[in-house]
């Protein structure tokens, strides 16, 4: 098993009260697994705890309550710095997502300079293989990231991503930003990165569609609770909760098409 | 960077006036024509001739030669106290701004306060408690202005320790200082630079209003505030006698605020 979640809850303090602090719930007891080579997908609607769940997962933040473990190693332990190099994350926003005083080629050193496995003369063609990966050439690798697209930008963070060989890749919102050619550009891109490198998903989205064209399994969040799970993508359409039908029926207006027929077209 | 600043047209005017003072001013006892100190009482008010460049003041001192000396007490004692107000302030603003909580509430509260009283009264009641000398006046500042800055750079590494990039160097396990010194740190940096360029500017004047009102350098030694104080004695007489400081402050002030400017131009990866 590759990660563990065991009812994590957590709660924030509401700003702004300083003396009588009164705290939101975001999680309510979230568990979930995910194994070597899977791609799981989170929906949910804004608001719903989903991003909260993914820095939880990344052990940016610490769970109020519950337990995550990472390849059997508790998130945020002693000992835990070497094992989370295993692990990595793309952004929603990719303007924040890199220093912006970085070129390309700084960007993409930087996983490797944390981890400290790769002497620097082999940076050069290190980065030059990862731009290839990604479809960018070679020429953008001393730009800015003011210099670069959305979708450029988003590539590179895919690349710096999977940089260091992870074995889980949490993409927070990763295509939701970018306009809808981009959008299947890169979830072609990450399907061919998960072939190649054995690569498993944490896919954090609302995009329905996007969830059917890229993960195995699909769990469905609302309020901080994951309210459904559905194991096999073909019986996407019995879902029975019924906010997961909301959800369902709204990306079936969307693409005009019946469930069933969409799930066939793309695989 | 560099190259963008001297692509800037103002910026490099403002350097070369800022970078001419410097040099005129540590080489001060060779350029000047005469010895700032030495009066001649008989000609007092002299108009400018071959030997007084500038003309003399009321005890018929070489005005040239007191401007030039004068630059080291005004520009830097100026430079060492920003200097030494950005290290306090930055300092305490990214303790503050990193370590979150209860910590950050008591250096923020204690800024308030700092805050919170006009800063040139605060100096003046610094220098009244202190007594009156350059030193003081150095100290009086330095315990005024870091408040600001700490809040400035508090703001500003709170900033950044949102941003996603900051949170992805900490999934993938970066350490904390690592963060520090590739992150936050040169993202600070330019900031301050920019403020800090802004602010000698204001720290000048400060110090040249000091010495104006006789808190600050003492006469008979050279310094453009007191000089100015000098001459408004002499104001309905000889007015001509403030144009020397006066123009020499103006144009080196506003060539510090105009460097601010444009080097934050410069540091915005995003301009231009």
């Amino acid at each position: 098993m590759l990660l563990r979640a065991d009812q994590v809850s957590k709660s924030y303090r509401k700003p702004g009260r300083w003396l009588k602090p009164e705290q939101t719930t975001v999680l309510k007891g979230v568990s979930l697994t995910i194994q070597q080579g899977e791609c799981v997908g989170l929906v949910g609607e804004s608001g719903s705890g989903k991003s909260t769940l993914g820095r939880l997962l990344m052990g940016i933040e610490k769970p109020d309550s519950g337990t995550v473990y990472f390849r059997n190693h508790l998130v945020n332990s002693t000992g835990y710095q070497q094992v989370r190099q295993q692990m990595s994350v793309v952004f929603q926003d990719y303007g924040t997502s890199v220093n912006r005083r970085y070129r390309v080629k700084s960007i993409l050193e930087e996983p490797l300079k944390i981890a400290n496995k790769m002497a620097s003369k082999d940076f050069q063609s290190h980065n030059i293989r990862l731009l290839e990966t990604v479809g960018l050439s070679e020429k953008f690798m001393d730009r800015y990231p003011h210099e670069l697209s959305g979708g450029q930008l988003q590539r590179v963070c895919i690349a710096r991503a999977i940089a260091n060989q992870p074995d889980l890749v949490i993409l927070d919102e990763a295509i939701s930003s970018l306009d809808v050619t981009i959008q299947l550009q890169i979830l072609d891109l990450l399907v061919k990165l998960r072939k190649e490198m054995k690569l498993s998903y944490f896919f954090i989205t609302h995009d329905l569609l996007a969830v059917t064209y890229l993960c195995d399994r699909v769990l469905f969040m609302k309020e901080g609770e994951i309210i459904e799970e559905v194991g096999d993508m073909k019986a996407l359409d019995q879902v029975a909760h019924p906010y997961a039908r909301t959800l369902l029926e709204a990306a079936m207006k969307v693409t005009g098409v019946t469930w069933n027929n969409h799930i066939q077209k793309i695989s | 960077m560099i190259r963008k600043l001297l692509k800037d047209k103002v910026a490099l005017v403002s350097m070369t006036i800022i970078f001419i003072t410097v040099l005129l001013g540590i080489f001060a006892p060779v350029v000047a024509p005469n010895d700032p100190m030495e009066t001649r009482i008989i000609q007092k008010y002299a108009s400018p001739d071959r030997e007084f460049p500038l003309g003399t003041d009321h005890l018929g001192r070489c005005q040239l030669s007191r401007l030039l000396h004068g630059i080291r007490p005004t520009i830097f004692l100026s430079l060492l106290t920003t200097v030494c107000t950005i290290t306090l302030g930055g300092l305490v603003g990214m303790i503050a701004g990193y370590s979150k909580g209860w910590l950050d509430e008591i250096i923020m509260r204690a800024v308030d306060v700092m805050l919170s009283f006009p800063s040139q009264v605060m100096v003046l009641a610094v220098v009244g408690m202190l007594g009156v000398g350059m030193r003081n006046v150095v100290i009086a500042t330095i315990a005024i202005k870091w408040a600001w800055y700490a809040r400035m750079i508090r703001s500003c590494v709170k900033r950044h320790t949102h941003q996603n990039y900051v949170n992805y160097a900490k999934a993938v396990g970066a350490s904390q200082s690592f963060i520090i010194i590739n992150h936050l740190i040169p993202a600070v940096l330019s900031e301050i630079v920019m403020l800090a360029s802004l602010d000698m500017g204001w720290v000048m004047i400060s110090i040249s209003t000091l010495s104006f009102l006789g808190l600050g350098i003492q006469p008979p030694a050279p310094e453009w505030g007191a000089m100015l104080s000098e001459a408004k004695n002499a104001l309905m007489t000889h007015p001509t006698q403030m144009l020397g400081p006066g123009i020499a402050l103006v144009l080196v002030v506003s060539s510090f605020n105009m460097l601010g400017d444009s080097l934050r131009d410069a540091l915005d990866p995003k301009e231009g």
